[in-house]
């Protein structure tokens, strides 16, 4: 898996995942994605239209960063995930606890502070 | 059964081969002529399977062997999964909680629960020694 974050502004940033977010990848990636959702973010969209697969190693990395990012007062959402994707989210019952945004602005507005 | 539509993998015990796994069922399936939708519910399906007895049947570790079968008859997709591990029955490990809000959720029996519901029968048996899974998915005509 790849990473990669662009600062919408001094508050928000958009994390870009891309590959598969399985164990091999996830491992790959959660350092990284653990930094970039940290401190002073306080707004963090988390870009899954580059993702084909997530299990539920993938589900417990966005579970993990949404909850610390929300402990200290931040907003984590996710973006256009694919419609597999968003529907392991939604059968797990994931999108009802992490917003799911399927465009930028949405998503964008509903993390600023 | 025709032989065209039966195929067996065997892996290690061992995290890193579980990609190459979904490697050999995804391009299975998709020779199958089978939609995307069924890929990825089958590579999801043992992923999670295959990743759950890697993690707790063998609490001695060892090297082992995981062996998968999958065939195609009358309309019904099966993936059988069968390890020599302690009688490990991951159907009936996790009771399955919806989360009700991010600071109390957590992932303990997720992959059972995706397994339950993206497929349409999961059926459990210990014999000989062996811990066999099998999951099955109905194919609409």
């Amino acid at each position: 898996m790849n990473i990669t974050e662009e600062l919408i502004d001094d508050h928000i940033v958009k994390i870009n995942l891309s590959g598969r977010m399985d164990i091999e990848g996830v491992g790959q990636i959660e350092t990284k994605f653990a930094g970039m959702a940290a401190s002073p973010r306080a707004g963090v969209i988390v870009d899954m239209s580059d993702v084909p697969y997530m299990s539920s190693i993938g589900i417990r990395a966005l579970l993990m960063n949404a909850k610390s990012v929300a402990k200290r007062g931040g907003k984590f959402v996710l973006l256009n995930p694919q419609a597999n994707v968003k529907n392991v989210l939604v059968t797990s019952g994931i999108d009802q606890i992490i917003t799911i945004h399927s465009d930028l602005d949405a998503a964008t507005a509903s993390v600023t502070p | 059964m025709t032989a065209e539509n039966y195929h067996q993998l065997v892996i290690p015990n061992e995290l890193s081969a579980v990609r190459k796994m979904s490697d050999w069922l995804d391009a299975i399936i998709l020779e199958m002529d089978m939609s995307e939708e069924i890929v990825f519910k089958f590579d999801l399906c043992a992923n999670e399977a295959v990743t759950n007895i890697i993690s707790y049947a063998y609490p001695e570790n060892g090297k082992h062997e995981i062996e998968l079968s999958l065939w195609l008859e009358s309309g019904v997709l099966s993936l059988e999964i069968e390890d020599d591990g302690i009688p490990f029955n991951p159907l009936d490990r996790w009771p399955h909680v919806q989360p009700e809000s991010l600071e109390k959720a957590e992932i303990g029996g997720l992959g059972i629960d995706l397994i339950r519901k993206f497929m349409d029968e999961c059926h459990y048996v210990r014999h000989e020694g062996k811990n066999i899974l099998k999951i099955m998915a109905h194919i609409a005509p």
